[in-house]
């Protein structure tokens, strides 16, 4: 009865979308897709055109005649740098005829070797990179007296300290693969030997360092992960979010259900083949339904068990939930008082059913009183019964009622003239499903005894 | 209600990471900075050797270019561009002989060839390169060749060279990828400072019998030939009834150190010595050898002679607390001077 109850809510909640789903699907699910869609954008573009580039090309000036790098400037960017160094013609210096041309010479060698050679001179130090574009130059001390050279000096070229060294005419280039932190580039402008001390003094030398970079920050990673995640949100919002948490909810709870039923289903079908009693295991104990079921089943066979499964989905789907007792939705074919004798004509149970009945009911009467044993409803009922008449009026017979009516006799028992309910041992009595007429009778009794009382209490109070 | 207030957040979540990586996006990254706590200290503690091999191979090179032109030419003009020290007075007085006997002594050949290159790390200077070249084509024994650079702007040059001694153990050296380290002549912790034990080899040379640091001292090759050619120059001149007398000259400023692996040190020093013969019975004192005969020349023999010997002496000093002696394990010696008195 749930389930159409279940269809009826659904069928109304898509008849007018609620205004949380509207707003769900309508605003949010399109602003999350188009900031995906822009991220995604942005992660290409930084891919593709704002990609960083990979050429570094950095310069310095200085005025000096030496010009070196500090231990590590070298392999900043990378091992691999080429090395520029070039003279800077000043205008003024163009007034001559003759432009001369200074020439310059670049070495590789290591930092204690460069400071011997430039001890007592004027250096210009190159210590790191100010930006991408710009090295950092240290110019040098203006100490207006250097060392002259003596005459047994060996020119730059020629010296045997560097480990590489190139000359030019105004400019050099030399490329470099850096093995050595301690490695530094040493410039010289002009030639010193011929103690032409001035040539070049006035033009500066710049320096131009190129490296390659490896690693390129990579900006387009986060953009891309960014857009997933936006893209995963817009498609929550438009489908879970959406919904109405209420509905959310129960849809887990009919999930629940369902597995369980399967779970149930599928071991008893495989216990009633393999072993009688197992698929009782496996089901949930505590109520008395499904200890009903189990009971059935296990003798039964399995077309039997099968068909009887089949005939009651309802009253095992509500395991979890508050047993709603409805007293129309019993199932007669399932008791097995009534199974055992066909009275209502229009079940149309056989010879051979009511037999196969007759031989589970015994089984089941087995099972009754290991559980009468354990039934807490067990000593209500009995004492509602002993409240009534003494013991000795209560039968527990099943044939020879000389009664017309065999239902009511395997059912009721004659105490003092009244029928009452037998006590049939088992726990059901805390919830048991009984038919209209049933329920009419017991509460015209109910209503009987209460006048019973009342006229007793009357005569007595009389008395 | 709440559930849009979850909205709500997640939007602003969204915007502000968005806007965070926009401001990000453009840049080209943060400029790499100079580490240079690790360059400072790997280069004080450990050093770099001042050359590569590579470097020395080629400085190897140059000089036997130059030895080449000038044994080719029997001219020591050009040798003061490579050689300097007492391998330059020793070379120019080679090459004065092989002028005049037309060959270079054997003994002059330096193969190109290397056993065994010595590189320091010390920064200042002067600096020294000790090199072991392989033995020559003749089976002559290997040459310990010892090159300084006087300063940083001047070139590497041939100081000395000795021909090691047959047999001679040298001490063990840190390969020249490490580098090793120079010593100086005043180095403690050894049996004596290097000056000291090459004035007591002076003096050795000079009173073999009756020098007291006689038992500082391993016999070696050198003082051996050295009494076998006193002893038979002595033999001609008490056959005339001659004197004659050996001097031994340490030159405390020719001396080069390199501290070796094992705790020694072995240094290379110059020690001048003066021969003085006289002839006795009024004859006429000459040549003692090929070499000073090609020295001396046509000069007029009388009846002294003084020859000036320029000899370099390569030691082994150990450590104080070894039980070695030091011993001499090369030795070089020519005749630099052939004069009448």
């Amino acid at each position: 009865m749930e389930h159409e109850t279940d269809g009826n809510e659904r069928e109304s909640l898509r008849a007018k979308p609620s205004r949380h789903s509207t707003i769900m699907r309508g605003i949010v699910t399109p602003i999350f897709g188009l900031l995906a869609v822009t991220c995604i954008v942005l992660g290409v573009m930084n891919a593709t055109v704002w990609k960083p580039s990979p050429h570094v090309d950095a310069r310095g000036r200085a005025d000096s005649t030496y010009l070196v790098t500090d231990p590590g400037v070298l392999s900043l960017v990378n091992k691999r740098v080429t090395a520029r160094a070039a003279v800077e013609t000043s205008g003024a210096s163009a007034a001559g005829s003759e432009t001369k041309k200074i020439p310059i010479c670049m070495a590789l060698t290591t930092a204690q070797d460069a400071r011997g050679w430039t001890s007592g001179q004027n250096v210009s130090r190159i210590s790191g990179l100010d930006s991408w574009q710009s090295l950092h130059v240290t110019q040098a001390g203006s100490s207006g007296k250097t060392n002259q050279v003596k005459d047994g000096a060996v020119s730059f070229d020629k010296s045997d300290m560097w480990q590489q060294v190139k000359c030019g005419k105004t400019s050099v280039s030399m490329e470099v693969k850096v093995e050595n932190p301690n490695q530094v580039i040493l410039v010289e402008k002009g030639s010193v030997q011929n103690g032409d001390t001035t040539s070049g003094s006035k033009s500066g030398v710049t320096l131009e360092m190129l490296w390659e970079r490896d690693q390129l920050p990579d900006f387009s990673m986060p953009f891309y992960f960014g857009g997933a995640l936006l893209a995963v949100l817009a498609l929550l919002s438009a489908t879970v979010f959406a919904m109405e948490p209420s509905r959310r909810r129960k849809r887990n709870a009919n999930k629940e259900e369902n597995s369980q039923e399967i779970q149930v289903s599928v071991a008893q079908a495989l216990g009633s083949i393999v072993l009688p009693g197992i698929g009782r295991k496996v089901t949930k104990r505590g109520s008395g339904r499904y200890r009903r079921r189990a009971r059935d089943y296990s003798g039964s066979g399995f077309d039997n068990g099968h068909k009887e499964l089949s005939e009651e989905p309802s009253s095992m789907k509500n395991a979890n939930q508050p047993r709603v007792i409805d007293p129309q939705s019993r199932n007669v074919l399932a008791e097995p008082e009534v199974a055992r004798h066909p009275v209502e004509p229009d079940t149309g149970k056989t010879l051979s059913e009511s037999v196969g009945d007759e031989y589970s009911s015994q089984q089941t009467g087995m099972f009754r009183d290991s559980d009468s044993s354990s039934a807490p409803g067990h000593s209500g009922h009995m004492t509602y019964a002993a409240a009534r008449g003494d013991d000795s009026a209560r039968t527990m017979g099943r044939a020879g009622s000389d009664s017309p009516d065999r239902q009511t006799d395997e059912l009721y028992e004659r105490v003092d003239g009244q029928s009452v309910l037998k006590d049939t041992g088992d726990d059901r009595a805390e919830t048991s499903v009984i038919s209209m007429d049933d329920m009419r009778d017991y509460l015209a009794r109910f209503a009987n005894e209460e006048e019973e009382l009342q006229e007793e209490e009357g005569e007595e109070e009389e008395r | 209600m709440k559930l849009s207030m979850q909205i709500l957040t997640k939007l602003l979540a969204a915007f502000v990471s968005a806007g965070l990586m926009v401001s990000l996006g453009g840049c080209e990254g943060q400029v790499p900075k100079v580490q240079k706590s690790s360059s400072n200290s790997s280069s004080s503690s450990i050093g770099t050797p001042n050359l590569t091999t590579g470097q020395e191979a080629a400085i190897r090179k140059e000089i036997g270019q130059v030895l080449d032109k000038a044994n080719e030419s029997k001219d020591p003009a050009g040798l003061g561009d490579r050689v300097t020290g007492p391998q330059l007075q020793i070379r120019t007085s080679e090459l004065e002989i092989a002028k005049v006997t037309g060959n270079l002594d054997p003994k002059t050949t330096i193969p190109s060839g290397l056993a065994q290159t010595v590189i320091p790390t010390n920064p200042g200077w002067p600096r020294s390169v000790f090199s072991i070249t392989t033995t020559t084509q003749d089976q002559q024994s290997k040459r310990l060749l010892v090159l300084t650079q006087e300063s940083a702007r001047e070139n590497y040059k041939l100081w000395g060279v000795t021909r090691l001694f047959q047999g001679a153990q040298l001490p063990k050296f840190p390969v020249p990828s490490i580098g090793s380290q120079m010593g100086s002549p005043d180095d403690k912790g050894l049996k004596t400072t290097p000056v000291e034990a090459v004035r007591h080899y002076a003096d050795l040379l000079q009173n073999p019998d009756s020098s007291q640091y006689a038992k500082e001292f391993a016999s070696d090759d050198f003082r051996t030939s050295m009494a076998n050619l006193t002893q038979t120059v002595q033999k001609g001149i008490e056959a005339n009834k001659g004197t004659q007398n050996q001097t031994f000259t340490p030159q405390t400023d020719q001396i080069r150190v390199m501290h070796s692996s094992e705790g020694g040190d072995l240094v290379v020093a110059q020690i001048n010595s003066v021969w003085t013969r006289q002839a006795g019975e009024g004859r006429e004192s000459s040549p003692a050898s090929d070499a000073e005969k090609a020295l001396f020349g046509n000069a007029k023999a009388t009846s002294a002679m003084k020859v000036t010997y320029v000899n370099v002496i390569a030691l082994y000093i150990p450590s104080s607390t070894s039980q070695e002696q030091i011993h001499a394990v090369g030795a070089e010696r020519e005749p630099v001077k052939v004069e009448a008195i």
